[in-house]
């Protein structure tokens, strides 16, 4: 069974991810790996994007320990194995800090980063509207530089079209 | 017409439901098998320890007020709607309370399902509630309900 705290992170990352937009309702749809995951705790589908779905990964790590008293950074640990782990993805990949406390999230990308451990987090990218659509850009922006629908695949159903 | 509501309802009124209840750090909430009964099935621990002590929660919500019928500043819900749903939940042993999400604002609202309830002779029962009104829900509501089960399941230990 997950333990409480890391239940009631994701329930706070999945509220904040799915607060409504417009009338249209949430522009992220985020879906719980399980425990199972090593690494990856969400896949993350972005609402209205057309024709194809991009999707982001996220591991979630939550805290009551609040903010480094320096640089207001969380207070969550991310260890070098886990960092490397999900930056391995091909596809972008977040961290997410939790402070369950005051049930707010903040999100830095793991592609690209320096792949050191973590002992805080940035504050810097709340989740928070103007963000959401910022991250919901910079994924749809990743993905339209691919044409997914163009594999030639060995294991055609030739009557299948 | 039977229309299906969007996914995002039933996915961010359950994740409200578990951040509302793991504010308190009493309670073990657990999610049966999807349309399988009762949303969240929790458990009341006492100073860290397991007491077997289950209440059920049901789940609901709609995006904006404008779906609900509102009297006075009191949120109704639809009877006939509400009457099939609380027929599912009228033969479990134990308090079963109906959580209420508007999602637009994330307000919280809640009434009883099977109300636990001790009479004047000390008899415990449950209490089959068809009543369509909505309360407000907050921490204190939250502390009010676990406070009304655990009576009730202190009164049904002592009979």
């Amino acid at each position: 069974m997950r333990d409480a705290l890391g239940q009631r992170g994701e329930a706070i990352f999945t509220v904040l991810m799915t607060e409504f937009h417009s009338h249209a309702g949430p522009i992220f749809k985020p879906q719980f790996l399980g425990d199972k995951w090593q690494y990856i705790d969400f896949i993350v589908e972005l609402v209205g994007a057309g024709k194809s779905v991009p999707y982001f990964f996220v591991q979630v790590k939550t805290t009551r320990e609040g903010y480094t008293k320096k640089h207001n950074r969380l207070k969550v640990k991310v260890r070098q194995e886990n960092v490397i782990g999900l930056a391995s993805y091909p596809a972008p990949t977040y961290i997410v800090g939790i402070d369950e406390i005051q049930e707010v999230g903040y999100m830095v990308s793991a592609n690209g980063e320096s792949l050191k451990s973590l002992s805080s987090l940035s504050t810097q990218f709340q989740i928070i509207r103007q963000n959401r659509e910022l991250l919901w850009q910079e994924v749809d922006d990743f993905w339209s530089r691919y044409h997914t629908n163009q594999l030639v695949s060995k294991f055609a159903d030739q009557d299948w079209r | 017409m039977k229309t299906t509501a969007p996914w995002y309802i039933e996915r961010r009124a359950e994740s409200l439901a578990i951040v509302y209840l793991t504010r308190r750090d009493d309670l073990i909430i657990s999610q049966p098998t999807p349309n399988q009964g009762l949303d969240f099935l929790i458990t009341i621990t006492k100073d860290g320890v397991y007491t077997g002590r289950l209440f059920g929660i049901e789940v609901k919500a709609t995006d904006s007020t404008s779906n609900l019928k509102k009297h006075n500043d009191i949120f109704k819900l639809d009877k006939n709607r509400l009457s099939i749903l609380l027929e599912n939940f009228k033969d479990l042993p134990f308090p079963v309370c109906l959580f209420f999400f508007i999602l637009e604002t994330d307000q919280g609202y809640y009434k009883w399902i099977l109300e636990p309830k001790i009479d004047g002779e000390k008899q415990v029962k449950l209490h089959f509630n068809e009543d369509d009104e909505l309360k407000k829900l907050d921490d204190k509501e939250i502390a009010n309900i676990i406070s009304s089960i655990n009576s009730w399941y202190d009164h049904r230990n002592n009979t």
